[in-house]
C-alpha cells in the first residue's frame, strides 16, 4: 500500500513541475501507460496474498484515478499558460491587410442591365435576343417610318449596304416577333444600338437600349402606365410614380414620353433631375395599329404597348457619372468602382 | 423652336405666365426645352415632334394651347382675322403683270403669290426686327424680314423674287432640264438632280422650291417690284432634295414636316398686311393661285369603346367631341360614334387611333390610372440564346474575372479572325469602319489601357464573320494569378495551363465537358495554344499571343487569350448530372511514381489507370511532373496520384496496393518505368 502512496506521491511532484504539454503527456505515459509504472505495480498483485489482492486492487486504481485527475489539471493549466504566452508573442495587428481572392466584377452596364432582366422577367416578359447588324426592313419599313420621314432625322444610321444598317434602337425586334408568335406575348430585349454621331461627353455612336413590348386582348395605356410604375419602383424604389406626356414616335400611337418622379430627392428638385422633380426615362405608346394590320393582328381584338428606354441613363443616374465615353472605355479605375 | 410669350398673347388671352403656358406647351408634347429672356420678355424654346407641322408656328401653338384648355386660353381677335384668312377682299381676282405656271403639281400641289410695285427701301420696325432676334433669326431688309416674320406668325414659308430680274416676268415650277444648274444664295454653284423641283422663270432656275433662292433673283433693300411664293410642296420631294443638296433652312424644315395647303393664300395677305402698315405700299390687286391638287381628307369613325379601350380611361363622349373640334377637326355623330374629319394642316391625322391619340392627349395622360395587365399570364424569362450568354457571364464572374465592353467598330487588327468582314458604308472615322471579327483585339487594348497590373479580363458580345453574327465570349489572362502580398511574394503567372484549367472548368460550369486538342492558329505562339472542342464540335481556342504581336499591342508577352463561339457552346447539348450515393467509408491515397516518353500524352496514362484501376478509383490526378537530372533524355518522371474508396466497405491496404500494382502494370504496357 505504502507502494501506491509512494509512487503517486513521486507522480504527483513531477506532475506539478511538468512545464509542457508535451512534457506532461510523455509523463502520463510513464505513470498510466500500457508499460507504465501503474501497470508494473498491478502485475505485483500477483505476489500477494489472495486475502489482500481486493483491497490492493481498489487502492491501486482509486490511486490511478487521483492521478488522472491531477495531470488533467495540469493539463488545463498548463493550455492556459500556453496560450496566455502565445498571444503575448504573436501580436495580431488586424490593420495589415488580408490575403484577398480575386472576386470577378460585372461591367457596370451589365449590372444595370440584370436589374433591369430582372424586373421585367419578373412582369412576365420574356427575353430575347435580335442582330445588332439589322435589315433596313425590321429598322424602320415595318416600325411605320415613312420613307424620307424627317422622323428619321434622330436616327443618323450606319449603313453597310443599302439593305443593312446598324440598328439604330432595339425596336427592329418587334417585326422579328411578329413573323414568329402570335398573341399574347410579352417579349423584351436589351443590347447595343448604333447612331452616326459626333462622340463626346453625352453623345456616343453605340450605347445600349431595353425594349419591351406585349399584346393582348385588351390592352391600353393604363396597362402600359401600371407596367412602368411597376418596373419603374423595381428600378427605382417603392416611391416612383411615371407620368406621360405626349410624343411622337412612328410606331406607335398614341405615343408617349415617360418620366419617373425622381427617386433622389423625392421631387423636391436636384442636380440628377434639373430641379424638375422628373427624369425622363424613354418612350412609350401604344402598338400603332398599321404595325398590327401589317401582321394580320385583328386590331379590334388586340391591342398592345411597347416602350424603350437607354440602359446607359440609370448608372449615370444612379452614380452621377458625368461622361457618357467612360462605359467602353473599360478603365479598371472606373468599372471597379461599382463592385457587384 | 423659339418664340416669344408676348407674341403668343397677341394670339391668345391669358393670364397664365410664361412658366405656365411652357408647362402646358410640355403636355401638350412640345416639349419646353429652356426659358430665355429678351428684351420683349420670356421666350419659349420647345421641341416640336416630326408628325407636327403645323406646330411650327405662332399660330399653331395658340391653337393647341386654346384646344388644351379654353377657359384659361381664348382667342384674341388677331387669332380670329387669322383664322379667317386675312382676307383683303382681292382673292377671287388674278394679278395682273406676271404668271405662274405649274408643270410638275405632283411636287406642287398648290402655288400662289401675290405681286408688289414700288416699295420704298425700308428698314422693318422695331418690333419685327426684335421679335426676329427673339426667335433666333437675324433681320436683314424689310422684305426678307417679312417673309421670315411671316413664317414664324403662320408657318408658311414664303420667298420674294425680285420681279424684275425674273424673265418673261414669271415663274414655271418644274423639274430641272439635263445640264441646268443655279446658284444659291450661299453662293454655292448647284448640280440639279431630276426629280428637284425648281422655280424657274421663262428660261432658267431661280430657285429650288422649298429651300433655297438663287442668287441671281434675289431681294436687296433697294428692290422695287416683287414677287412674293406663298406655296404648298410634296413633303417627301422636299425631304430629298434639301438632302442631295446637303442643305436645311427654316422653309424646307417646315416643308418636310407638311405646311397647310389653305393657309398658302393668307400668308400672303398677312404679309401685305404688314407691308402696308409698315411701308405704306398696297399689293397689285389680287393674287396668283394655281391649286392642282387640294389635298384629301378623309373622315374617319370614332368610336367611344374605342378610345376607352386604347386609353384605360374613360372619356365623356361630349369631352371628345369638343376636344376634336377645339383642333379644327369637323365631327358629326353617326349611330353611337363620332365621325371626324382633319382640319387642312393636320396630315397626320389618318385613322380612328390618331384620333384617339388627340382625345387622349387634350383630356389629360395624367387622368390614365396605373393598373397591370389582366387577362393571358404569360411566363417570364429568357430564350435559349440569351439565357447562354447569362450563364457564361456567371461562370466567367465565378472564376474571378472582370467584364469589359468594347466596341463593335474597329480597324485592322493582328488577332483578327481570317475570314470575310463586314465594312460600314458611313463610318465615324476611317479606322471606325469594320464591324469586329473577335473579341480579341478590344482586349488586348484593354490589357494595354490597364497594363502594369495583373488582368483577368472577359467580354461577351457579337461578332460579325463570313456571314454570321454570333455571340462570342473572349478572355485575357496576364500576370500573377494570386495578388501580391507579404504572405505570399511569390505567384504563378498565368500560363497556358492557368489558361486550359480556367477553360476546363468554365465547361464543367456549362455542363459541356471540354476537350482539348493541338491547334495552329497564326495568332498564336505555335507550342502554346489549343483548340477547345465538345461534343465534336470545335468551339474556339486559346493560347499565348505570339510576342511580335503582343509587343505591338502593347500587352504582356505572357498574356493568354482566348475565345469561345457561344452560339456553338449552345448547340452541344447539356448534360445533366447523375446522383452518385456518396460512401461514407475511408478513402486511401496511392501514389505511383514513373518515368516515360514526353511523347506519351497524359490523357492516354490516365485512361490506361482509369480502366486498370476500377471503380473503387475515385479521383486521380498529375501532382508531379519532372525532367533534367537523373531522367533519360526524352523522357519525364511523372507523379500520379489515385484516390481510392469502396462503395460499401473500408478498403484494406492489400486492396489498395493491387489497384496501384495494376495501375503501374497498365502504365509499363505503355512504355513507363517505376521510380
Amino acid at each position: 500500500m505504502n507502494q501506491i502512496e509512494t509512487l503517486v506521491r513521486k507522480a504527483e511532484g513531477e506532475v506539478n513541475e511538468a512545464s509542457t504539454l508535451k512534457a506532461l503527456q510523455e509523463m502520463q505515459v510513464r505513470y498510466l501507460g500500457r508499460h507504465g509504472e501503474f501497470t508494473a505495480l498491478l502485475r505485483a498483485i500477483g505476489g500477494l496474498p489472495a486475502e489482500e489482492k481486493p483491497a490492493f486492487g481498489k487502492a491501486l486504481n482509486e490511486a490511478k484515478a487521483r492521478l488522472e485527475n491531477i495531470i488533467e489539471a495540469r493539463r488545463a493549466a498548463l493550455r492556459k499558460e500556453d496560450e496566455t504566452r502565445r498571444h503575448a508573442a504573436e501580436p495580431q495587428d488586424l490593420t495589415m491587410p488580408g490575403r484577398r481572392m480575386r472576386a470577378g466584377l460585372p461591367h457596370v452596364l451589365s449590372q444595370a442591365a440584370d436589374r433591369i432582366k430582372a424586373a421585367l422577367i419578373g412582369l412576365g416578359f420574356e427575353l430575347i435576343e435580335t442582330p445588332e447588324l439589322e435589315l433596313v426592313k425590321y429598322n424602320f419599313t415595318a416600325l411605320n417610318y415613312p420613307p424620307d420621314h424627317p422622323a428619321m432625322d434622330d436616327q443618323d444610321t450606319f449603313y453597310v449596304d443599302d439593305d443593312h444598317v446598324m440598328r439604330t434602337h432595339t425596336t427592329p425586334f418587334q417585326g422579328r416577333v411578329f413573323e414568329e408568335r402570335r398573341p399574347p406575348f410579352r417579349i423584351f430585349t436589351i443590347g447595343r444600338c448604333f447612331r452616326n454621331e459626333a462622340v463626346d461627353r453625352t453623345h456616343h455612336h453605340t450605347f445600349h437600349q431595353v425594349d419591351a413590348f406585349m399584346v393582348d386582348e385588351g390592352v391600353s395605356m393604363a396597362h402600359l402606365r401600371g407596367t412602368l410604375g411597376a418596373f419603374a419602383r423595381a428600378m427605382f424604389g417603392p416611391s416612383v410614380t411615371v407620368r406621360f406626356r405626349p410624343d411622337y414616335f412612328p410606331f406607335v400611337e398614341p405615343g408617349v414620353d415617360f418620366a419617373i418622379s425622381c427617386p433622389f430627392c423625392e421631387g423636391e428638385g436636384c442636380v440628377v433631375c434639373k430641379r424638375s422633380g422628373w427624369i425622363e426615362l424613354g418612350g412609350a405608346g401604344m402598338v400603332h395599329p398599321d404595325i398590327l394590320e401589317n401582321y394580320d393582328i385583328d386590331t379590334d381584338r388586340y391591342t398592345g404597348f411597347a416602350f424603350g428606354l437607354g440602359v446607359e441613363r440609370i448608372p449615370i443616374m444612379r452614380y452621377r457619372i458625368d461622361d457618357l465615353r467612360l462605359f467602353m472605355e473599360n478603365d479598371l479605375r472606373f468599372l471597379e468602382q461599382f463592385q457587384a | 423652336m423659339k418664340l416669344t410669350v408676348e407674341w403668343l398673347k397677341e394670339f391668345v388671352r391669358t393670364d397664365a405666365a410664361a412658366d405656365e403656358i411652357g408647362h402646358t406647351l410640355t403636355m401638350l408634347g412640345m416639349e419646353l426645352e429652356r426659358m430665355e429672356e429678351s428684351p420683349l420678355g420670356p421666350v419659349l424654346d420647345f421641341k416640336v415632334t416630326p408628325n407636327r407641322g403645323d406646330c411650327l408656328s405662332v399660330l399653331g401653338v395658340a391653337r393647341e394651347l386654346c384646344a388644351k384648355d379654353a377657359a384659361r386660353y381664348r382667342p384674341t381677335d388677331l387669332m380670329r382675322e387669322c383664322v379667317n384668312g386675312f382676307a383683303l377682299g382681292d382673292e377671287e381676282e388674278t394679278a395682273v403683270g406676271a404668271g405662274v405656271e405649274v408643270l410638275d403639281p405632283d411636287l406642287c400641289p398648290r402655288y400662289g403669290a401675290r405681286l408688289f410695285r414700288g416699295l420704298a427701301p425700308a428698314q422693318s420696325s422695331e418690333r419685327i426686327q426684335g421679335r426676329l432676334l427673339a426667335c433666333g433669326m437675324r433681320p436683314i431688309n424689310v422684305i426678307v424680314d417679312m417673309t421670315n416674320y411671316v413664317m414664324l406668325e403662320l408657318g408658311q414659308p414664303l420667298h420674294a423674287f425680285d420681279l424684275d430680274l425674273l424673265a418673261g416676268s414669271k415663274v414655271v415650277v418644274r423639274r430641272p432640264r439635263p445640264g441646268e444648274t443655279l446658284k444659291t444664295l450661299d453662293g454655292i454653284e448647284r448640280k440639279l438632280g431630276p426629280d428637284m423641283l425648281m422655280i424657274c422663270d421663262a428660261d432658267r432656275p431661280v430657285a429650288v422650291a422649298g429651300v433655297m433662292g438663287g442668287e441671281d433673283s434675289e431681294v436687296s433693300g433697294s428692290t422695287k417690284n416683287l414677287l412674293l411664293e406663298s406655296a404648298h410642296f410634296d413633303p417627301r420631294s422636299i425631304r430629298r432634295t434639301r438632302k442631295a443638296l446637303g442643305l436645311s433652312t427654316d422653309a424646307s424644315y417646315r416643308f418636310e414636316r407638311y405646311v397647310d395647303p389653305e393657309g398658302v393664300v393668307r400668308a400672303l395677305n398677312r404679309f401685305a398686311l404688314l407691308v402696308r402698315k409698315d411701308t405704306g405700299t398696297e399689293p397689285v390687286n389680287g393674287v396668283l393661285d394655281v391649286y392642282a391638287r387640294p389635298p384629301e381628307r378623309k373622315p374617319a369613325k370614332v368610336r367611344p369603346s374605342r378610345w376607352n379601350l386604347v386609353l384605360g380611361v374613360e372619356v365623356p363622349e361630349a369631352a371628345a367631341a369638343t376636344g376634336l373640334q377645339a383642333l379644327g377637326c369637323r365631327v358629326t355623330e353617326e349611330n353611337g360614334s363620332l365621325v371626324a374629319t382633319p382640319p387642312s394642316w393636320r396630315a397626320d391625322l389618318r385613322r380612328e387611333d390618331d384620333f384617339v391619340e388627340e382625345i387622349g392627349r387634350l383630356w389629360g395622360y395624367e387622368k390614365i390610372p396605373e393598373s397591370l395587365p389582366i387577362g393571358s399570364t404569360l411566363q417570364g424569362g429568357e430564350t435559349p440564346e440569351p439565357a447562354l450568354t447569362s450563364r457564361v457571364k456567371r461562370a466567367m464572374l465565378r472564376l474571378g474575372f472582370t467584364e469589359v465592353i468594347n466596341h463593335t467598330f474597329g480597324d485592322l487588327s493582328p488577332l483578327d479572325a481570317d475570314g470575310e468582314r463586314v465594312r460600314l458604308r458611313n463610318p465615324v472615322a476611317p479606322e471606325s469602319a469594320l464591324l469586329r471579327c473577335s473579341l480579341l483585339p478590344g482586349l488586348a487594348a484593354c490589357a494595354a489601357r490597364n497594363r502594369g497590373r495583373p488582368l483577368f479580363l472577359f467580354e461577351a458580345g457579337k461578332v460579325f464573320l463570313n456571314g454570321r453574327e454570333f455571340p462570342a465570349l473572349g478572355f485575357l489572362m496576364s500576370g500573377r494569378l494570386l495578388e501580391e502580398h507579404w504572405e505570399n511574394k511569390e505567384s504563378p503567372a498565368a500560363d497556358l495551363a492557368a489558361a486550359k484549367g480556367m477553360v476546363d472548368l468554365l465547361g464543367e460550369l456549362l455542363r459541356r465537358p471540354f476537350e482539348f486538342q493541338a491547334n495552329d492558329d497564326k495568332r498564336f505562339h505555335r507550342h502554346r495554344q489549343a483548340k477547345v472542342l465538345a461534343g465534336g464540335r470545335e468551339l474556339g481556342l486559346f493560347g499565348q499571343v505570339l510576342p511580335e504581336v503582343a509587343d505591338g499591342l502593347h500587352v504582356r508577352e505572357d498574356a493568354m487569350m482566348g475565345e469561345l463561339d457561344l452560339e456553338a457552346i449552345l448547340s452541344v447539348p447539356e448534360a445533366t448530372p447523375r446522383y452518385r450515393p456518396i460512401s461514407p467509408f475511408p478513402a486511401i491515397r496511392r501514389d505511383m511514381a514513373m518515368a516515360i516518353s514526353s511523347k506519351v500524352p497524359y490523357s492516354e496514362l490516365e485512361s490506361a489507370v482509369r480502366e486498370a484501376a476500377g471503380e473503387t478509383l475515385e479521383r486521380i490526378w498529375l501532382f508531379d511532373v519532372y525532367e533534367g537530372e537523373g531522367i533519360e533524355q526524352g523522357k519525364h518522371s511523372l507523379g500520379i496520384a489515385m484516390l481510392l474508396r469502396h462503395p460499401e466497405r473500408t478498403l484494406t491496404d492489400e486492396e489498395a496496393n493491387d489497384v496501384r500494382e495494376r495501375a503501374f502494370r497498365a502504365l509499363e504496357a505503355l512504355g513507363a518505368t517505376r521510380r
